[in-house]
């Protein structure tokens, strides 16, 4: 088996199938990245997760990043390229879609429904829940009654709790967070230790990412990981089988690795680009593309956040950054609010270090001269946001093609990102960010500051090489496997048919050891080109 | 790297966005033009270009009004002044210690299995209301939804 990527779906995938005892070969475009470089440890990390440790390739413009053409784009698409991926960078923030979230077409008339349903995913949640090291509080009645958590709830802290107790006296829904970073020891990795820096690399290794929960694993038990690797094409032969991939080291140098099954784990831009370069003689529109739906239906989940400023102090800087305590209180559709679908909140500290409070990412503006200082001190350390993810609806004319002059660095065509804001969302971002200021009042709050539709926040990359069971009308089946080419596997982000309104990566996982376990049951009928 | 006279003219335009008040120093008190511009260059080496064009730029008009000239004109060069000026002035020790930042750290958490605010009630109005997700059909009993 070859898999293109070493992010979280690869990293479930491989692991997996290497302890099945599969021959696993990885190949990443990226590096293992050290611990010890990462910058939260050092003073100066404000300003390197400005430029070496954004979560934005066209910033960062690393020899392992390829360049994306974004200026059609009202969202900048954003990931990591390493052994690891995204989890790198992730805040951790770990929710499953709902049961509805897989019926939208029946519940609302919009988008279209999954061709699985919560149920058939729960196991998959529970295994990969574990196998992550959620941390989190059973009960949450926003779900299913489902397992506990394998790990009880991080700390909620003062902040926390003090917008908790504004819910409970608006009786509106809230939780404790539920995270995929450790409250305790699990499998040889220490706890959560509070660095705040999450969405710069886990100082101590408590956030879970695919470097440290799946490839040492998959590399015990025999897996092969090579970095520096970039993959050209997936290559085809006689019946339609795909036999290998072609990939360039950093010097250029070309290699044919030879696959009986290939899959594809290098998230929704990448692997649709990855198809798109892959075209040939039989597939001129890009291989597993007979439905034309490859790059389509790009979701992206566009974000907004909602800052209360308190004149009580709270420690921001601290915690775990993903999520304190959430509400779903406004998550399902109610068509008198005048637009379908909804979206999860979650709570997070949001100033970070006295840079961000001064130069603040999301909400709030820069202030100068004689109230520079009123204004950092006002925020610094007086600062609680919710982040709300709104769903966000499928539309064809949201994809990723290939861009005719932009290249990587290894002459490759670079992606080009179409992508708007659905009047539907801008309705319900303005809903929401509403409500949530209500909330931030409710708790104390003497100022609010919001943005919503915020460039920088691609973070989820969702849908463009959807699932379903016409093979006219998708990519790939509730498994993974491509209608076109049947050892060819497609097991991240891209494989969403629609967004749900929360993270996205526990989802992903679960769906790519859905199509694990699917592979392993398929060994012995799987055809293959040898 | 930066010539002397580049770094009096950083200093003049910083402490006209920084200056000394609230109990805080201006920004080239704490070295924002010297000691602190080596700080922000060995953190981001690429801002040493665009920083080196735009204090080439001569401009009449105030700090605040070169910054947004700078907006509309040079969005790299104006990036890479607002974040000298900033992360010089916010990396320094003296400034953190003003503003009570003791810079990231490690702190254990003891976790709550059966956490406090539980026992305190606070999620009882939550449970009262019982499940809020929308009701799907049940593979292989499509009739029958799930509680709602």
């Amino acid at each position: 088996m070859v898999i293109v990527g070493a992010g979280i779906s690869g990293g479930v995938v491989g692991r997996r199938l290497a302890e099945e005892g599969f021959s696993v070969v990885c190949l990443e475009q990226g590096e293992w990245r050290d611990r010890s470089e990462y910058p939260g440890q050092r003073p100066d990390w404000e300003l390197a997760l400005r430029k070496q440790w954004s979560p934005n390739p066209n910033t960062r413009s690393l020899a392992e990043d390829y360049p994306i053409d974004s200026s059609a784009s009202e969202v900048e698409p954003l990931m990591f390229n390493a052994v690891g991926g995204s989890t790198i960078l992730y805040a951790a923030d770990w929710s499953r879609l709902t049961p509805g979230d897989f019926r939208v077409a029946t519940l609302d008339g919009v988008g279209d429904d999954w061709p699985l349903s919560y149920e058939a995913l729960e196991p998959f949640y529970d295994r990969t829940d574990h196998d992550m090291g959620v941390s989190g509080l059973a009960g949450n009645p926003a779900y299913p009654r489902g397992s506990d958590p394998p790990l009880p709830p991080l700390p909620i802290g003062e902040s926390g709790l003090q917008v908790a107790r504004a819910h409970t006296r608006l009786r509106w829904h809230w939780w404790p967070g539920t995270n995929a970073i450790l409250s305790a020891p699990h499998e040889d990795r220490r706890p959560c230790v509070q660095w705040g820096t999450c969405m710069q690399g886990c100082p101590e290794g408590a956030k879970a990412s695919a470097d440290l929960t799946h490839w040492p694993a998959a590399i015990a038990n025999g897996a092969k990981v090579i970095t520096g690797a970039r993959v050209t094409r997936v290559l085809v032969g006689p019946r339609s089988l795909a036999t290998g991939v072609t990939w360039v080291d950093r010097a250029g140098n070309e290699s044919f690795q030879a696959a009986a099954v290939v899959v594809l784990a290098a998230n929704a831009i990448g692997t649709a680009r990855l198809l798109l370069l892959s075209a040939g003689r039989d597939h001129p529109d890009g291989l597993a593309n007979s439905s034309g739906q490859v790059g389509r239906r790009l979701m992206m989940h566009p974000f907004a956040v909602v800052t209360g400023v308190f004149d009580e102090a709270f420690p921001t800087w601290q915690g775990h950054v993903g999520c304190r305590i959430n509400s779903m209180e406004f998550y399902e559709s109610d068509p008198s609010r005048g637009f379908v679908r909804g979206a999860k909140w979650s709570m997070a500290p949001s100033t970070g270090g006295p840079l961000n409070a001064a130069l603040p990412a999301r909400a709030g503006d820069v202030c100068w001269g004689s109230d520079h200082h009123r204004r950092v001190k006002s925020r610094f350390g007086h600062c609680l946001s919710w982040g709300i993810f709104g769903e966000d609806l499928p539309a064809v004319d949201n994809r990723i093609e290939l861009h005719n002059a932009l290249r990587d660095g290894s002459g490759l065509a670079a992606p080009k990102v179409s992508y708007r804001v659905s009047s539907n969302t801008r309705r319900l971002l303005d809903y929401h960010v509403a409500r949530a200021s209500e909330s931030l009042v409710e708790a104390g709050a003497h100022t609010i500051e919001s943005s919503q539709l915020l460039r920088e926040s691609g973070w989820h990359l969702m849908g463009t090489a959807r699932m379903g069971d016409d093979p006219a009308g998708s990519v790939v089946d509730q498994f993974g496997r491509a209608h076109d080419v049947e050892n060819l596997y497609v097991v991240d982000g891209s494989l969403f048919v629609t967004s749900g309104g929360v993270n996205p990566t526990s989802t992903i996982c679960a769906l790519a050891l859905r199509c694990a376990e699917r592979m392993i049951e398929g060994r012995r009928w799987q055809r293959t080109p040898a | 790297m930066i010539p002397s006279t580049s770094r009096a003219r950083l200093a003049d335009i910083a402490d006209e966005l920084i200056p000394a008040a609230e109990g805080m120093p201006s920004a080239s008190q704490v070295g924002v033009a010297q000691q602190q511009l080596e700080v922000v260059f060995a953190s981001r080496p690429d801002l040493v270009e665009p920083l080196q064009r735009v204090l080439a730029v001569s401009f009449g008009g105030s700090a605040v009004e070169f910054l947004e000239a700078l907006a509309q004109t040079d969005p790299p060069g104006h990036e890479a002044l607002v974040l000298t000026i900033l992360g010089g002035y916010y990396t320094s020790e003296h400034v953190a210690g003003l503003l009570g930042y003791p810079g990231q750290g490690a702190t254990v958490v003891v976790p709550d299995v059966y956490p406090w605010y539980v026992d305190e009630g606070l999620l009882d109005v939550v449970l009262e209301r019982g499940p809020i997700y929308r009701p799907t059909p049940v593979e292989g009993n499509e009739d029958a939804p799930r509680p709602g």
